[in-house]
């Protein structure tokens, strides 16, 4: 998604920087005839504002970039806690990336990793009877199926 | 077979916690009258409490019954919004992101508007109406491209932004504080290139 923002965002520069240089050029244009004017005639016309084609390509371009920028800002986080910490639990680290499809660098994963391994609730009969049962299938099947 | 059973009453308090995840039907009750019926609920904050405890401390010491009814005793004496946060507590890293995204983006954009203003050589009064209005229109593309899509999924209103903003009025009008300095700036630096 980064490139159509990048994109975006270029185009409505490259917009805006003709706007801004035909702007330029037409109030150049603008004083150096009311300069000659006022030397021909000695009746100086008053500035006039700008043509309508860079009022509209000034406003398009801002819009443009505008467009651009939000795209790319970074997706936002859920600031409930269950909300957040449901996102994770369905959708890990994918849910977690910032406009470049990066993982976050402040992704802390499962808030309840604290809890899912602890090494004093282990239920050690279970995984030993499960390695009793692994090492008495034979070193056949050992390779087909690993114990949890 | 003893030593399965603390486990799984971990494992409880740890679905009970998740179970936070699908919508409080009685989140948004906040009267006082119905706090005694909200009593269950607010096991959940107590309860990550408690579970920080036990990991500290590698074994269960207090039960969380007990915390349970010191934070029945505590929330009697709340407000709603005090109760509100138990209920449903808030991850301030989300928080304190979503407002950098928002402040970065309010920030980037008023210099922009600063740019075009002076380009269409605005005044006084049109130049403020400008900016007022694309800042307006800022956060409601925002609104529109980043928040609606989930917000409107996970079952809030429109236009409500609570899923990842505290304060809608900071979400709407903060533009206008947040990126005025540098519209002034911008707007004043390109009227003096373009018309000088």
């Amino acid at each position: 998604m980064t490139w159509i923002s990048k994109t975006t965002t270029a185009f409505g520069g490259l917009l805006l920087a003709h706007a801004c240089y035909s702007a330029r050029e037409h109030t150049a244009l603008q004083s150096l005839r009311t300069a000659t004017a006022a030397t021909l005639t000695s009746s100086a016309t008053a500035t006039s504002s700008l043509p309508v084609d860079i009022i509209i390509e000034t406003i398009i371009s801002t819009l443009i970039i505008l467009v651009g920028v939000v795209l790319g800002t970074r997706p936002l986080r859920p600031i409930e806690w269950r909300a957040w910490a449901g996102k994770i639990e369905r959708e890990g680290e994918e849910g977690f990336t910032n406009s470049a499809g990066e993982v976050d660098k402040d992704f802390v994963g499962n808030p309840f990793s604290t809890l899912e391994s602890r090494p004093n609730f282990v239920n050690i009969r279970q995984q030993r009877k499960e390695f009793a049962e692994w090492v008495q299938k034979g070193p056949g099947q050992q390779r087909q199926q690993r114990p949890q | 077979m003893w030593l399965t059973d603390p486990p799984k009453r971990m494992m409880c308090h740890c679905i009970a916690s998740r179970l936070q995840d699908t919508p409080a039907p009685a989140a948004s009750t906040t009267t006082a009258a119905k706090l005694t019926t909200n009593s269950q609920l607010s096991i959940s904050p107590a309860n990550s409490t408690t579970s920080k405890r036990f990991t500290n401390k590698g074994a269960p010491q207090t039960r969380p019954t007990r915390t349970i009814t010191a934070n029945l005793t505590a929330t009697t004496n709340m407000s709603a919004t005090e109760l509100e946060l138990q209920i449903s507590p808030i991850v301030q890293e989300s928080l304190m992101l979503n407002s950098k995204t928002l402040y970065n983006l309010q920030s980037l954009t008023a210099s922009l508007f600063g740019v075009s203003a002076g380009i269409l050589g605005l005044e006084s009064y049109s130049g403020f109406l400008f900016y007022l209005a694309f800042s307006l229109l800022t956060a409601a593309l925002f609104y529109t491209l980043r928040v609606a899509p989930t917000s409107l999924a996970s079952g809030k209103s429109p236009l409500d932004t609570s899923r990842y903003f505290r304060g809608a009025m900071d979400f709407w009008t903060g533009g206008l504080m947040n990126g005025f300095a540098g519209f002034i700036l911008t707007w004043t630096l390109f009227y003096g290139l373009v018309r000088a």
